[in-house]
């Protein structure tokens, strides 16, 4: 398993369309240990970052495919840093 | 009559907690006893449907003093241990077969064996779907065995529990169960 970070540029997005493309693409699972993480939206400038925990890229790519937010850039995570506690993945 | 257990995976997770059928301590109370000629091969036991949450599994956690921080600290569960999520005891899990087992055949009849493994990691989002169903009947020492086969589904239909059991219920016209439970000898 590997996380993975995706930036996504989506502009005009409101609350409704991020509400709505999440929910469309909710049942997505293609095996029981990959899981997106985060979800972060700065909708004022249509900046995206998601998390996901997947077996392969390949995984999540299919993800940004289906939800529709194309990925300017996307990043293998190594290094985290949560509310202080640093985990080395 | 239970949705059979095909049908119930056919629906969303929402509407397959609808179809709970784990009784209430007031049915348990009222429970009519079923007899050994009421059962039919294939017939599928009432279904005991379970949503998890953390405060579910931080509670089981504290109830069992299993402080495994896989099991309510997201942080590690993810990080350390890379799992989807915190991770439902199996210890709870194993809880549930007991009591489902129980339910079913009292108040007069007797859960005598139950084997499963644990195969697949449940999290909270799962909507899990304890289920049973008869394989086989046979009299002996005048007491009604019935051999079933359980598991534990997901509402995604990943079997995360199979296994198999064997209970006891008593025979309309015959005696009652003893208690405690003397298994037969012939």
């Amino acid at each position: 398993m590997a996380r993975f970070m995706a930036i996504h540029n989506v502009p005009s997005m409101n609350e409704a369309d991020f509400r709505g493309k999440l929910d469309s693409v909710k049942k997505w699972r293609p095996d029981r240990r990959t899981t997106i993480l985060k979800v972060y939206g700065d909708l004022s400038t249509g900046k995206i970052v998601t998390e996901c925990e997947a077996a392969e890229q390949s995984h999540f790519e299919d993800w940004i495919t289906m939800v529709g937010w194309p990925a300017e850039s996307i990043h293998q995570v190594d290094m985290i840093c949560q509310v202080g506690n640093i985990w080395k993945l | 009559m239970t949705t059979p257990l095909e049908d119930l995976l056919k629906l969303e997770p929402e509407d397959i907690w609808k179809r709970n059928e784990r009784p209430t301590a007031d049915q348990m109370r009222d429970k009519q006893q079923i007899y050994y000629e009421d059962i039919e091969e294939g017939a599928e036991l009432p279904k005991y449907i379970y949503k998890p949450t953390p405060t579910h599994l931080f509670r089981w956690s504290a109830a069992i003093e299993n402080f495994h921080r896989i099991h309510y600290d997201l942080d590690f569960g993810l990080n350390h241990d890379k799992n989807p999520s915190i991770l439902v005891h199996g210890s709870w899990k194993q809880s549930v077969v007991p009591q489902f087992l129980k339910d079913w055949t009292s108040p007069g009849g007797w859960p005598w064996k139950a084997r499963f493994e644990h195969r697949a990691m449940l999290v909270p989002g799962d909507v899990l779907i304890m289920w049973g169903r008869v394989v086989e009947k046979s009299v002996k020492s005048q007491m009604g065995l019935i051999e079933l086969e359980i598991g534990m589904k997901t509402h995604d239909g990943v079997e995360s529990m199979p296994g198999t059991a064997t209970v006891v219920l008593p025979l309309r016209d015959g005696p009652p169960i003893p208690y405690p439970f003397i298994p037969p000898t012939d």
